[in-house]
């Protein structure tokens, strides 16, 4: 890890760790274009996941949830969005035990969530 | 079974189908397979589903449901266009890098290719035999000239960098001298070992023949062989240059007259619909192929070439681009060479020699990932799914596997039990990522075969520490790798003096001509079976007044004699037959499934030749003459001594009525 320092962390939002953003700049040096095609991958990839969450909340399809939960969950953690991360586990988690009660609030929560983190993501990127 | 190719096979290093590949081969022999099982076998390799699809669906007519499983591809396809696709991907799949430099590996699969549909084409168009029999010959026709150039890849690669322009005919001779055995010899071995049927291998060890010996063979060998030389020359045509198309031409021509049934604008046509199934299955298979124009057109300009030698450039319009395969299946197949290359110059990889293989179905997994293992030097390819991982390894070869547990299609689990079923996946480096951090799940991918794993979500420095773990272990494994090449290179090499030596014992040292151990061993298999209708003949010579020569003129005019005469009398025989020196001046020819009337006028060929041949040496300068008895294999011959001693009564007849003359055996 290098001691580089990156004036975008002094700001970073809660949603976001700044360990992970920091490993993931720091790959900058080697890769330029790495921080902004995983920005652009992970806005692009994540609200068809999103939706399939929500319906397979809605249609209390357990197995789906799960399968759809998973995928989000791995691409949260690398982008350091580290709370969307924790509800995807979560639903994951619910999606596997076939525990569905009070899911779509949390899905909701997710979406919202990857909003902002997003939002943020772009910020640094910017 | 040859017993040089046993020594060929002990070297552990002869091309084969790979796992899937081979079994398919084997339940196609047996002629009661079911479409279900064929689809079943196939569907066990990934990566081989995956291009069939592609295949089958490239196929079709638009507007038609797609084919989505190989048991719908068995009945659009049917069953042997499914089975030589399958068997055709193993083996191009299998062998398309090697450590024989001057063996160009693409260009000898796209021939193969090409012959192969020509044949099929050929069996289809003029119903010669069956269009799937005639593929794999024409497929596998010379897949003995891979096999010597995997066994010795540094000799072999010399031979050919020596003899780039030797004929068919002229590398099978090299061969033999230089390896004890030739590629012909080698392929219908092959051919033997993997099952398949005897028409197939007589076939292709006869192709360089003008008609096979053996009387009473199969007819379907003899059939066989007739396509296979129609589609030699054609598929050379397909290969060459423009510049070079006048020699494979005349080839062709030549080999068609020789087809009274086939007329030449037939085999024109039969040739244009192969072009253009070359071309598709070369894209498949990620082959090189090239354009080729209409026959007849090429014809046209072979003609030309022949009276004008250098054409001029404008002469030479839009016949023929070369066409590329999708770029990126030869780039990566180049790269792989080059990867290989690298790794047997230098002792000890090195890190930028490493490839891994990550598997994930994120694509920010991947990308990150493959970001942090190129910062530190490593080559990376990535794989978006279980199936495509497998497809990845195996094509190539990577020396780390980092995959994801949780994947469509098939899981990391999976991919590892999978890749450990092979033989270059065995040496593989696996690590699993696991998201699921419980100890039973740890122990499903170690029993699979898993090196290691790391939990989710990834500590890249915990990752790289992995990694660099493997590293050390892909190395060592390389180091292992590398004496066991250096082991079986020696072993091949004591195996070609075997062979040497084993010559040396039925060859006759002054003449090089096989010896008498070597005619009685031939006369013995001839006669392997008492009752057999197989017919032979045997011609006995003797050079008349040899021993005035030797005591007028000394012995080394007397060897030249004898070296002069040995080389007249091979120079005038057929294919199938065989000249050899029993010992002194006292020869015997060899001719299995010949009759009397041709082997009668080949010995007063014999005869006249020599008598018209003048040797001059020292003080001698004149021609010699040969007696001769001529003697052909009767019922009532039990025992090849018999059959000798016939020919040996008509030659004393010669002797006594006055020399230089031919006498035929008259009967007991």
């Amino acid at each position: 890890m290098s001691d580089k320092e990156y004036p975008a962390l002094s700001t970073l939002p809660e949603c976001l760790d700044a360990e992970v953003i920091k490993s993931l700049l720091d790959l900058g040096d080697s890769d330029p274009t790495l921080f902004k095609e995983l920005v652009e991958t992970f806005l692009a990839d994540s609200p068809p996941r999103l939706e399939a969450m929500s319906l397979a909340a809605k249609a209390a399809q357990a197995e789906a949830l799960e399968r759809a939960a998973h995928g989000l969950k791995s691409s949260a953690g690398n982008m350091g969005a580290r709370i969307l991360a924790e509800l995807c586990k979560e639903l994951e988690q619910r999606g596997r035990t076939g525990n569905l009660e009070g899911v779509e609030p949390l899905v909701m929560k997710a979406m919202r969530e990857f909003e902002s983190a997003g939002a943020a993501l772009r910020k640094i990127d910017g | 079974m040859n017993p040089t190719f046993d020594e060929l096979k002990l070297t552990g290093n002869l091309p084969s189908p790979s796992g899937v590949g081979l079994q398919i081969l084997q339940l196609t022999q047996n002629e009661d397979f079911s479409a279900e099982q064929l689809a079943q076998t196939i569907q066990s390799d990934p990566a081989l589903t995956g291009r069939l699809l592609k295949m089958s669906n490239s196929a079709q007519v638009g507007g038609v449901k797609e084919i989505a499983t190989v048991g719908e591809a068995v009945v659009r396809l049917g069953v042997s266009a499914v089975r030589n696709v399958a068997l055709g991907f193993s083996l191009v799949s299998s062998y398309r890098t090697g450590r024989c430099n001057n063996f160009d590996f693409n260009r000898f699969w796209s021939e193969a290719l090409a012959r192969a549909i020509i044949a099929q084409t050929i069996a289809r168009e003029t119903r010669m035999a069956q269009p799937a029999e005639a593929y794999i010959c024409g497929l596998l026709a010379t897949i003995g000239k891979l096999a010597l150039a995997t066994v010795h890849p540094q000799p072999y690669g010399e031979m050919i960098l020596a003899q780039s322009t030797a004929t068919d005919d002229q590398i099978a001779t090299l061969e033999s001298e230089r390896f004890g055995i030739n590629h012909r010899e080698v392929a219908a071995a092959m051919l033997q070992d993997w099952r398949l049927p005897e028409p197939h291998r007589e076939a292709v060890a006869s192709v360089g023949q003008r008609s096979v010996p053996k009387v009473g063979g199969p007819p379907l060998a003899a059939k066989l062989r007739r396509i296979l030389r129609l589609a030699f020359p054609a598929a050379q045509v397909f290969m060459a240059q423009l510049k070079d198309i006048a020699p494979p031409i005349e080839r062709l021509h030549a080999v068609c007259r020789e087809e009274p049934g086939l007329e030449l604008d037939e085999l024109y046509r039969i040739c244009d619909i192969a072009a253009r199934e070359w071309q598709d299955w070369g894209k498949l298979l990620g082959l090189t192929t090239q354009r080729v124009s209409a026959l007849k057109e090429l014809a046209e300009v072979a003609k030309q070439n022949a009276s004008a030698p250098v054409p001029p450039a404008a002469a030479t319009p839009a016949a023929k681009t070369v066409a590329s395969a999708p770029t990126s299946a030869r780039k990566s197949t180049d790269q792989s060479i080059e990867a290989t290359f690298e790794r047997w110059k230098n002792e000890e990889l090195t890190r930028n020699q490493m490839t891994v293989l990550i598997a994930d179905d994120d694509p920010i997994t991947r990308r990150v990932l493959g970001s942090h293992l190129k910062k530190v030097g490593f080559q990376v390819i990535e794989a978006k799914d279980g199936k495509e991982a497998l497809a990845q390894a195996l094509e190539h070869n990577p020396h780390i596997v980092v995959t994801d547990w949780q994947m469509p299609e098939l899981d990391g689990v999976a991919v590892c039990a999978r890749l450990r079923d092979t033989e270059i996946g065995r040496k593989m480096y696996v690590l699993v990522l696991t998201g699921i951090d419980d100890e039973a799940h740890v122990i499903k991918a170690f029993e699979a075969g898993a090196d290691d794993y790391v939990s989710k979500p990834i500590n890249p420095p915990v990752l790289l520490a992995r990694v660099t773990a493997g590293e050390r272990l892909a190395r060592l494994q390389d180091r292992v790798e590398r004496d066991h090449v250096r082991m079986r290179d020696q072993l091949a090499q004591m195996a070609i003096l075997n062979r040497k030596l084993r010559q040396t014992a039925v060859t006759d040292a002054l003449t090089n001509l096989p010896n008498r151990r070597f005619a009685i061993k031939l006369l013995e298999e001839v006669f392997v079976n008492p009752a057999s209708e197989d017919r032979c003949c045997v011609i006995g010579i003797d050079i008349d007044f040899f021993k005035k020569v030797n005591d007028g003129f000394g012995h080394d005019v007397g060897d030249i004699v004898l070296k002069e005469v040995s080389q007249t009398l091979a120079r005038n025989l057929r294919a199938s037959d065989r000249v050899c020196r029993l010992g002194g001046e006292e020869f015997v020819v060899i001719c299995p499934g010949a009759d009397l009337p041709s082997t009668t006028q080949i010995a007063e060929r014999l005869r006249a030749t020599v008598a018209a041949h003048k040797i001059q040496f020292k003080t001698f300068d004149q021609c010699v003459t040969i007696s001769v008895g001529v003697a052909e294999r009767v019922h009532s011959m039990r025992h090849y001594d018999d059959l000798l001693k016939a020919a040996d009564e008509a030659l004393y007849t010669s002797k006594h009525n006055g020399r230089n003359r031919v006498t035929v055996f008259a009967g007991a």
